[in-house]
């Protein structure tokens, strides 16, 4: 029972921010986890930054399930791109070496090309997709939000289990 | 981030909560500790699988290696410590999935905890003890799945068995009529060189026909020609003012002439070099018809059954298929060090972990002194070897096992010797030591064995086996890069030869030669690409036997080889001669052209070069210049 109480206080606390700022920092975090094979330290890393910080959670859940299966799409590309980087270019041996024998370091698989390839396709996603879901949430905020709330079809969902998983894209009002 | 809204509110508003200031603005204090203490718990929960985890990586890794079961019965891990303690290893013997290749009591590591860090495994110590071999299984150690890379150095193996050529001890062909017809021209090796030999020297022959026509001299020639015949109109004695500019021009041109006349020879020069060259490869491709010639002797007298009574023949006939079963073990040994230690400092490339997503390549980066992936500094094995009612202790010693020789700059060298204090019969002894720091790896090997079971050698067609009874046998291995020099010994001086069926007259006459020996000095020497090694087999048996043999059959043998020699010879002549012909045609035909061409440009060049030495004396002196 005290951990179920716990658990539900986390999720509490994990749920209580919601601006576009927030909801598009959870995305980019959890595009990180769709992104990447999921068990590594990288992750690990990103999961706790996503529960410290005031990154809305719900969008990080989001951003995961929604890069999910785009990861799964594009491993061939990340294959390719960190075994350019890791294998073909002989200018960054030096630096795969480094980090292959600095510990820590050396847990972080980013001597896999798919790990490798994945994260610096997220490192250089991370902005873009940033400030497109904040510009895209405060534009549905503004324009659509109020509009669709007035429907029937929001009003049944409203009563539904999806509508707590949508309230993340709710403008919040604290 | 936090608290940068400023949209419009909809809906239900909730109570206004203060804006967050310092540290919370950004952080969600409140989550530490529930994070803290999630962590821990799962952090426990994999504690408490860790002893699971070990002990199905150590039966995974372990079936991939042998490419048959591995279980393990118990393993126990105290990861603060540093100690890994595994029980029950039985490792099954793909050969034979109902017998266990090795079977391990207990093993104990003393693993570093600092390099575990750099995903390093450094063990300091590993003691092993209760180490049998070849014990009885209860249930089969086949794998039911294999994947592809399980178990692939056993298959190599099984493949250079298999190919090995062992030549079988017969005397089935001798006193039989020797049925020469069944030699077939199609299937003799010289027959198809010499075929080659004529179609290249066709092929070089219309190369250079070809050649010689495009290098065209009549243009050259025919200028010549012209020029000579308009100075010949020219009185030299008399020559006007008019005529001296004319001659002054005939003069430059037949100058130009030459050079180009010159280019001409040079390049014929070049040609008939370059033909020489091609031709000179030619011919000696004669010199491989009677290397395929021998060849061919060879096999047709197997193909009429007709025995080598040779002393180097006949040792691999009778101990063959022995030296292969001894050898073959230690060049699979030497398979799966060179697999598993791979010599130098190179990246190594492997598959990447196995899971839903694409697993990827994961690189290794090696790098001299620092920690190597795995390592064993020392380790210890107390084993029981020889039979299960006679036990003997032994111990085995191994240090400076890595799987990154290079980084950790030190041999591997291992020994095994009896335990101290233990007492029977045999004496094994094996010393070596595995040196891949280098690109160029260098291993070597000793085993002495003494006062054991030597075991037995069927011989085939003799309806017999011999038993070689107790011995003495060594073995010194030595590779150095891909060359392997391996030479086996075995001292044996009480054979028993046992007899298991009826022979014929002959065979029979070979047993009896056979049986009044009772001592065997065996000698295999593998030695060439340690991938595919060249097998000698010299013992005191097949000398004796070929002694024998030609005192008694020699006479009929030699008629036999004549006879087959004769036939071969028979068809292959005509193609050998035909072979012969048509390379020396190409040589005489090309040469005559090439001859004919520098005779006519040298003819036209010196006409023209004295012609133009007399216009140039007719002339005054400073109108042509130098």
């Amino acid at each position: 029972m005290p951990l179920i109480a716990l658990l539900r206080k986390l999720f509490k606390t994990l749920n209580s921010d919601g601006t576009p700022a927030q909801i598009a920092a959870g995305i980019v975090l959890g595009a990180a986890l769709g992104l990447t094979p999921i068990a590594n330290l990288h992750n690990l890393i990103i999961l706790a930054a996503a529960v410290l910080t005031r990154v809305s959670f719900p969008a990080f859940m989001l951003g995961w399930a929604l890069f999910v299966p785009v990861g799964f799409l594009f491993d061939p590309v990340f294959h390719s791109l960190g075994q350019s980087l890791l294998v073909d270019s002989g200018t960054l041996e030096a630096t795969w070496t480094g980090m292959y024998n600095t510990p820590v370091l050396a847990l972080t698989n980013f001597n896999n090309t798919v790990v490798l390839g994945s994260f610096l396709v997220w490192c250089a996603a991370a902005i873009p997709l940033y400030v497109g879901a904040r510009i895209g949430v405060a534009k549905y905020r503004r324009h659509v939000y109020e509009r669709l709330e007035r429907t029937r079809l929001f009003k049944a969902l409203k009563a539904s289990k999806i509508y707590k998983y949508y309230t993340m894209l709710r403008p919040e009002l604290d | 981030m936090a608290g940068s809204n400023n949209e419009p509110s909809t809906g239900t508003r909730k109570k206004a909560k203060p804006p967050a200031r310092g540290l919370k603005k950004y952080l969600r204090l409140k989550a530490i500790v529930p994070l803290v203490i999630f962590l821990v718990l799962a952090g426990a929960v994999w504690l408490l699988l860790l002893d699971s985890i070990v002990r199905r990586g150590v039966e995974w890794t372990g079936s991939q290696l042998t490419g048959a079961r591995v279980d393990v019965a118990e393993a126990e891990v105290r990861p603060f410590a540093g100690r890994f303690v595994l029980r029950g290893i039985a490792a099954a013997d793909p050969e034979a999935p109902m017998r266990n290749l090795i079977e391990i009591g207990e093993a104990v590591a003393d693993v570093r905890l600092g390099p575990l860090l750099e995903k390093k495994i450094i063990i300091d110590t590993l003691a092993v003890t209760g180490v049998r071999f070849g014990t009885p299984r209860t249930e089969s150690g086949a794998l039911e799945r294999r994947s592809a890379t399980t178990g692939a150095a056993a298959r190599r193996f099984s493949t250079w068995t298999r190919d090995l050529p062992i030549p079988a001890f017969s005397l089935r062909g001798l006193g039989e009529a020797v049925n020469v017809s069944a030699i077939s021209a199609d299937s003799l090796r010289t027959v198809r060189l010499a075929n080659r030999l004529v179609t290249e020297a066709d092929s070089l022959q219309e190369h250079w026909t070809a050649e010689l026509s495009d290098l065209d001299v009549s243009a050259e020639i025919d200028s010549t020609r012209a020029l000579l015949e308009r100075s010949g109109e020219i009185n030299l004695r008399r020559i006007s003012l008019r005529q001296i500019e004319a001659v002054r021009d005939l003069v430059v041109s037949g100058r130009d002439l030459v050079r180009s006349l010159q280019a001409k020879r040079d390049r014929l020069t070049e040609l008939s070099r370059s033909f020489q060259d091609g031709w000179h490869d030619l011919r000696d491709g004669l010199g491989s018809l009677d290397e395929a010639r021998d060849v061919d002797y060879d096999w047709a007298r197997s193909q009429l059954r007709i025995p080598s009574i040779e002393a180097p023949d006949l040792g691999p006939a009778l101990f063959g298929e022995m030296a292969r079963d001894h050898l073959a073990p230690v060049l699979r040994a030497l398979d799966t060090v060179e697999e598993h230690l791979p010599p130098g400092l190179k990246q190594k490339l492997e598959p990447g972990p196995k899971r839903l997503r694409l697993a990827g390549t994961t690189v290794r980066f090696p790098r001299r002194a620092e920690l190597p992936a795995l390592l064993l500094e020392r380790g210890e094995f107390s084993m029981s070897l020889g039979p299960a009612d006679r036990p003997e202790a032994y111990e085995l010693l191994v240090t400076g096992l890595t799987t990154e020789p290079a980084v950790y700059g030190e041999p591997t060298r291992f020994r095994l010797a009896r335990a101290s204090g233990g007492a029977g019969e045999r004496t094994l002894q094996v010393t070596g030591t595995v040196d891949h720091t280098t690109e160029v790896p260098h291993d070597t090997v000793t085993v002495a064995l003494a006062g054991a079971g030597m075991g037995e050698v069927a011989l085939g067609s003799l309806s017999g086996r011999l038993d070689l009874g107790t011995g003495e046998s060594m073995l010194r291995l030595t590779r150095s890069g891909p060359e392997l020099d391996a030479l086996m010994t075995w001292e044996c001086s009480a054979l028993d030869w046992v007899s298991t069926g009826q022979r014929s007259r002959l065979e029979q006459f070979v047993w009896e030669t056979l049986a009044g020996l009772d001592r065997l000095s065996l000698e295999i020497r593998a030695s060439g690409l340690a991938e595919d090694p060249r097998l000698r087999v010299t013992s005191n048996i097949a000398g004796t036997l070929s002694r024998a043999l030609q005192d008694r059959l020699g006479a009929e043998i030699r008629r036999a080889e004549a006879e087959v020699r004769r036939a071969v010879n028979e068809r292959i002549a005509s193609y050998e001669a035909r072979a012969r012909s048509e390379i020396d045609a190409v040589r005489s035909g090309v040469e005559e052209r090439i001859g004919e061409l520098e005779g006519r440009l040298d003819e036209v060049k010196a006409e023209l070069e004295a012609r133009l030495r007399r216009l140039t004396d007719a002339l005054p002196p400073g109108i042509i210049p130098p």
